[in-house]
């Protein structure tokens, strides 16, 4: 039968070259090997948040009078209502984790050098993308403290000169947060994302193909590889039946609660604080002058965004230490944030 | 394997469980994920102990096959000249 299928295929579109590429790609072995696994398993993480994406649009309603009804819904009389909606939660916040770890751990390896500036910047995008899928999404339910949140996250690029008060504009549809603002993160969060995240990522995992899995400048003198297919396909399935039996377990413990419904004229609550990921530089902004955190913050971006073409020395295999003090540096600043963050009240 | 089973277990009896009335109980929540969790973790360690069987058997070079006409799975394909 396979056989069968597979010469039915390759009858039409000579598959010898998907054959002699499945054959030659391997994947270096070295001590910093597991770090591969991140890439493969946020890709995996991606695939499980459209599923889980689509069949919660299904029954969702983006208008203020039903929006938090719909959810509710969902939740409780939709079967198995309650455990897709919580492995779209979960799995959120577990991408956004491997996205940061991914990013972080190509950083330390250098895998940024010549030639892959390009899978890089790439990559930046879409940690960028999912940040943006998760703060479009959380407005959704139409809660007490998803609307307040998003208020003052919309609010926030106001603070930038020139375009600030534009894209806040731009993101509320309004004078304020409220019906067109749900409608518009509805739309950035099922149609326009989701088409510039398979944009991304097509060409991102198309190149990691071309040039192949880096390997860091201290190991260059190893040269074991396994092959791709099937021996790293198959670990890297094992990493996803993993992270997905752990999702499975966060799931049964602590399923997507649901927050009451705003109103809007009410005052927000007190102690209101984002998302874990959004933590530092909600600490940021609160302890600097809100123009000098927002431009470093921007500032940070743009040099994290173009560190392959400011890093010279990786670019010629050399060691750069600069570079990963400067790493290091912005990884203890964002952690030491968020736990500043968590412990005031 | 177990450890996932095991944080389930501790952490489920002291889960706050007051989110909807109408939300299955843990007990319910826990009696449908288990099953799933426990396949994939099988599956999970399938994967690795036929990873671990193909990687530690001795490589084609170690056992002097040239690679030129030696499919994957060991037995000699034909190989095809060009006209």
């Amino acid at each position: 039968m396979k056989q069968r299928l597979v010469g039915f295929f390759d009858e039409r579109m000579d598959l010898s070259a998907l054959r002699r590429w499945a054959k030659e790609k391997s994947v270096p072995q070295h001590k910093h090997s597991f770090w591969y696994y991140f890439g493969g398993l946020a890709l995996f993480l991606i695939t499980l948040q459209i599923i889980t994406g689509i069949l919660l649009a299904l029954y969702y309603s983006p208008n203020p009078a039903y929006a938090h009804e719909s959810v509710k819904y969902v939740m409780e009389t939709v079967k198995y209502g309650w455990l897709i909606r919580s492995i779209h939660f979960w799995g959120a916040n577990f991408l956004v984790a491997v996205v940061f770890i991914h990013m972080f751990s190509t950083y330390f390896m250098k895998a940024y050098r010549k030639p892959r500036e390009v899978m890089w910047i790439l990559g930046v995008l879409i940690l960028g993308l999912v940040l943006a899928f998760t703060f479009t999404g959380y407005l959704l339910p139409w809660t007490t403290l998803s609307y307040f949140a998003t208020k003052v996250g919309v609010n926030t690029p106001s603070i930038m000169p020139i375009l600030g008060r534009f894209i806040t504009r731009i993101m509320e549809g309004g004078r304020d947060v409220g019906a067109a603002t749900l409608t518009r993160m509805f739309t950035l969060h099922t149609v326009i994302l989701p088409l510039l995240a398979v944009l991304l990522i097509t060409l991102h995992v198309l190149l990691s193909q071309v040039f192949g899995s880096s390997v860091p400048l201290s190991q260059a003198n190893k040269r074991e590889a396994i092959k791709f297919f099937p021996n790293f396909l198959m670990r890297d399935a094992a990493v996803w039946a993993g992270g997905l039996a752990i999702l499975l377990a966060m799931v049964t413990m602590f399923p997507a609660g649901l927050g009451p419904k705003v109103n809007p004229v009410m005052p927000a609550p007190v102690g209101i604080k984002p998302e874990w990921y959004f933590l530092f530089v909600f600490e940021t902004l609160r302890r600097f002058p809100e123009t000098i955190a927002i431009g470093t913050i921007t500032l940070a971006v743009l040099v994290w965004l173009i560190v392959p073409f400011l890093d010279r020395r990786a670019s010629r295999n050399q060691k750069s230490t600069f570079f990963t003090l400067f790493g290091a540096a912005v990884l203890v600043y964002m952690i030491s944030m968020t736990i500043l963050a968590y412990l005031t009240t | 394997m177990l450890l996932v089973i095991i944080s389930l277990i501790l952490v489920g009896t002291s889960a706050n469980d007051s989110l909807a009335a109408s939300i299955p109980s843990f007990a319910q929540r826990f009696n449908f994920t288990l099953p799933l969790i426990v396949v994939l973790l099988i599956l999970m360690f399938f994967l690795l102990l036929k990873v671990y069987t193909r990687e530690s058997q001795p490589s084609r070079s170690q056992k002097g096959i040239s690679d030129s006409n030696v499919k994957g799975d060991g037995s000699k394909e034909k190989v095809r000249e060009k006209v």
